[in-house]
């Protein structure tokens, strides 16, 4: 069922006239069979606009093709993190067996490509026995990288600026690609022509025996490992920025110049600088008579400490100015102790506790301030 | 059958959970252009998961919230009235005069470029959040792409390379360690370069490492295919344009000039619509590397011309005057701001 939008353009576009295929385009020599980049391998002289599978698809569409069902669908082998150097050599040895069996080695190219075949387990044989029974994943190091295809830029007299062939298949070491499909863009809006290299049967192999190799070199990447370490490192940062001590934009400046992190540690430290906050202050002579006042607090200078892998607390002091709502206490100053708690599941509000010595219009003395992170007390974060 | 996995990484602005579908109803219409699901719609979805990656609430919680509480909780304080100024706009009360898209599009541009912590902070949640979509694509046994777009180029570039840098986490995604090759990198409307780290955001890598035209997050390292697709009229890459001089494959350079709307260019839709920047896309997502036929493409073609009648002309001649005589210099703060300002002084001409 077409989209109605889409049927609309397809209604346009065959009113415009039928289209006509491509131009056949000749594959230049140096291409279809250049001896140093592919050993010898001939393009067919057939030219196609997508040759399909299995020259022109990978991953999924490739492994339900019956062709490759047949070749792997009954190997004994466990595709996980736990697969063995000795297993895996065994496999690709298994599976190039089967290849084998298919009599190619009657044909050029099926004798081209199998050399490279066992070239390439010869070589990961050779480089994993020192790793024996271990897994393939401790093994990273020694065994062979598998390569796409190579590209290949051939100047010609077309008529179409810049034009090149891009020749895909499959390497791996450094032994030669066995190409799978060049092609080639002859005008601006996209149009190409495609060669294939390999018959269908042995292209299938040779696709088969790459994506194999590549599942099962894939399956033991250990990424459960980083996402452990991962998910530390981002509760981390989210206690110290959503959870810890807050901050205004020029703090978040000044921390980001001043303070040490990375990406993956977050900062031990918080400097807090012209920090206003609202608070409550009352004098120490006057403590029994529960008399408080609001006050605007403003810490000047501080520096607090995280502690824990992930930051889930903190403990510093700042230098503390106030000004109380009761003009006659005057302006206020001293240190100021701030801890609390980051841990989401914590709900424990943020204490800011001063001890400030006041010059009042009738009296001087200590006072003491208080300041609470309010939205955090009623659930906010 | 296992699907490819594509991950998607927004751009500036708030993004709710949901924010991709834009996206993939684009990549999707775009797929309906060309066998076989032209005639099998839901064929696609077969074919490819999708999976959101979602970094602004970092912005969101760690930075504007906080001020916006932190100054709102002032509000009954008597403060000087320069002080009081600040705080007002701070908690983006009912009388500040900045305009809404500074706080919800601008801070983002500011905060990832000049504060080296909401940088750090960003990748790390990037980091977890890519991780596990490849530990999920992993025991599906399917392939990974990216799809980035604006901002988010400049978050996946620096994400991919701390990844592969940090000995936690380089066994899993450096090639060279063993680690996964991303299938295919897509940047719409790169901005890495102009967004570049002025201080390196690792402990193993120096600043050097996060040049885009010279990091490791190129074809055939850390992604095997890198496809960048440009609008010659995206003014967000009129600046320090990405550019490299990689060879071609594996680099797929695009570029795009048609348009509706000035005020879209920027969009990842208007420039994945490109029938050539959709076609190598989809070829990469899918795994079906011969898609698009001749006469699929000339569908797309009249489809893609109708949709964009426009193309050339003089937009944001302005900017790029801003930008004399070396647009390819590093911007101080005051220069990058003054044309973020010309952007919007554009767009609401």
């Amino acid at each position: 069922m077409k989209a109605p939008w889409l049927a609309a353009v397809l209604a346009a576009a065959c009113a415009s006239g039928p289209v006509s295929p491509p131009p056949f385009v000749e594959i230049p020599p140096a291409v279809a069979q250049d001896p140093a980049s592919f050993a010898g391998f001939v393009a067919k002289n057939e030219q196609a606009e997508d040759p399909g599978s299995p020259w022109t698809v990978s991953g999924p569409h490739l492994r339900t093709a019956p062709q490759y069902v047949e070749l792997v669908g009954d190997l004994d082998v466990h595709i996980g993190p736990t697969l063995t150097c000795s297993d895996y050599v065994a496999t690709l040895q298994d599976l190039l067996e089967r290849i084998e069996a298919k009599g190619f080695a009657a044909r050029p190219e099926g004798k081209r490509a199998l050399t490279i075949l066992r070239a390439l387990v010869g070589e990961e044989r050779t480089r994993l026995a020192v790793h024996g029974d271990g897994p393939l994943a401790g093994a990273r190091n020694d065994r062979v990288e598998l390569l796409p295809g190579k590209a290949v830029d051939v100047a010609d007299d077309l008529g179409f600026p810049n034009q090149s062939w891009v020749v895909t298949g499959f390497g791996g070491s450094d032994v030669p690609r066995i190409p799978m499909v060049a092609k080639t863009t002859i005008d601006a809006r996209g149009t190409e022509v495609w060669r294939r290299f390999l018959d269908k049967d042995l292209a299938f192999c040779v696709a088969t025996f790459f994506d194999f190799a590549d599942r099962l070199q894939l399956a033991t990447v250990d990424v459960d490992s980083a996402i452990v370490r991962l998910g530390q490192n981002a509760a981390a940062w989210q206690n110290y920025l959503q959870r810890g001590y807050p901050q205004y934009p020029w703090e978040n400046f000044a921390n980001g110049l001043l303070v040490s992190s990375a990406w993956d540690r977050a900062p031990r430290h918080q400097f807090v600088l012209l920090h206003p906050e609202p608070g409550i202050v009352f004098d120490v002579d006057r403590a029994d008579s529960a008399d408080l006042d609001l006050a605007l607090l403003v810490h000047a200078l501080g520096f607090l400490y995280y502690g824990g892998d992930d930051r889930g607390w903190f403990l510093g002091a700042s230098a503390t100015g106030a000004l109380s709502e009761d003009e006659g206490d005057g302006f206020s100053y001293g240190l100021t102790l701030h801890a609390g708690f980051t841990n989401g599941d914590n709900p424990l509000p943020h204490v800011s506790v001063g001890l400030l010595w006041h010059e009042g219009v009738d009296d001087d003395g200590f006072q003491v301030s208080i300041g609470v992170d309010v939205l955090r007390l009623f659930g906010g974060k | 059958m296992a699907k490819n996995h594509v991950l998607l990484i927004h751009g500036i602005g708030q993004h709710a959970k949901g924010w991709s579908a834009r996206w993939q109803s684009c990549v999707r219409e775009n797929a309906q252009l060309f066998a076989p699901y032209d005639d099998d719609p839901a064929g696609f979805d077969a074919d490819v998961a999708f999976a959101e990656i979602t970094y602004d609430h970092v912005f969101e919680q760690g930075f504007r919230q906080r001020w916006q509480n932190l100054a709102g909780a002032l509000d009954d304080a008597s403060v000087p009235a320069p002080v009081r100024t600040v705080l007002s706009e701070l908690s983006q009360s009912p009388d500040a005069r900045l305009p809404a898209f500074v706080w919800t599009h601008s801070l983002d541009f500011i905060l990832w470029y000049s504060f080296a912590q909401a940088r750090q902070a960003v990748i790390a949640e990037v980091g977890l959040q890519i991780a596990e979509a490849l530990r999920k694509a992993q025991r599906e046994e399917a392939d990974v792409h990216i799809l980035a777009h604006s901002l988010g180029t400049s978050v996946a570039h620096d994400t991919l390379l701390c990844l592969a840098a940090s000995p936690d986490t380089q066994n899993a995604f450096d090639p060279k360690h063993g680690g996964y090759r991303w299938a295919s990198y897509v940047s719409v409307a790169n901005v890495s370069r102009v967004m570049g780290a002025l201080q390196s955001p690792s402990d193993d890598l120096d600043a050097d490492a996060f040049r885009p035209h010279s990091s490791r997050v190129q074809g055939k390292d850390l992604v095997a295919t890198f496809v960048n697709v440009r609008h010659q009229l995206d003014p967000f890459t009129f600046p320090r344009r990405f550019k490299p001089e990689w060879p071609s494959p594996p680099y797929w350079p695009i570029e795009v000039d048609r348009f509706d709307e000035p005020g879209l260019i920027h969009d990842l839709e208007t420039q994945f619509d490109n029938p050539l920047a959709a076609r190598t896309c989809l070829r990469l997502f899918t795994g079906r590397k011969g898609l698009g036929s001749k006469a699929e493409m000339d569908v797309a073609w009249r489809r893609y011309d109708q949709k964009y009648g426009r193309s050339g002309g003089d937009l944001f001649a302005s900017m790029r005057r801003l930008l004399e005589p070396d647009a390819d210099r590093l911007l101080g703060p005051g220069e990058f701001a003054r044309f973020i300002v010309t952007y919007a002084k554009e767009m609401l001409a």
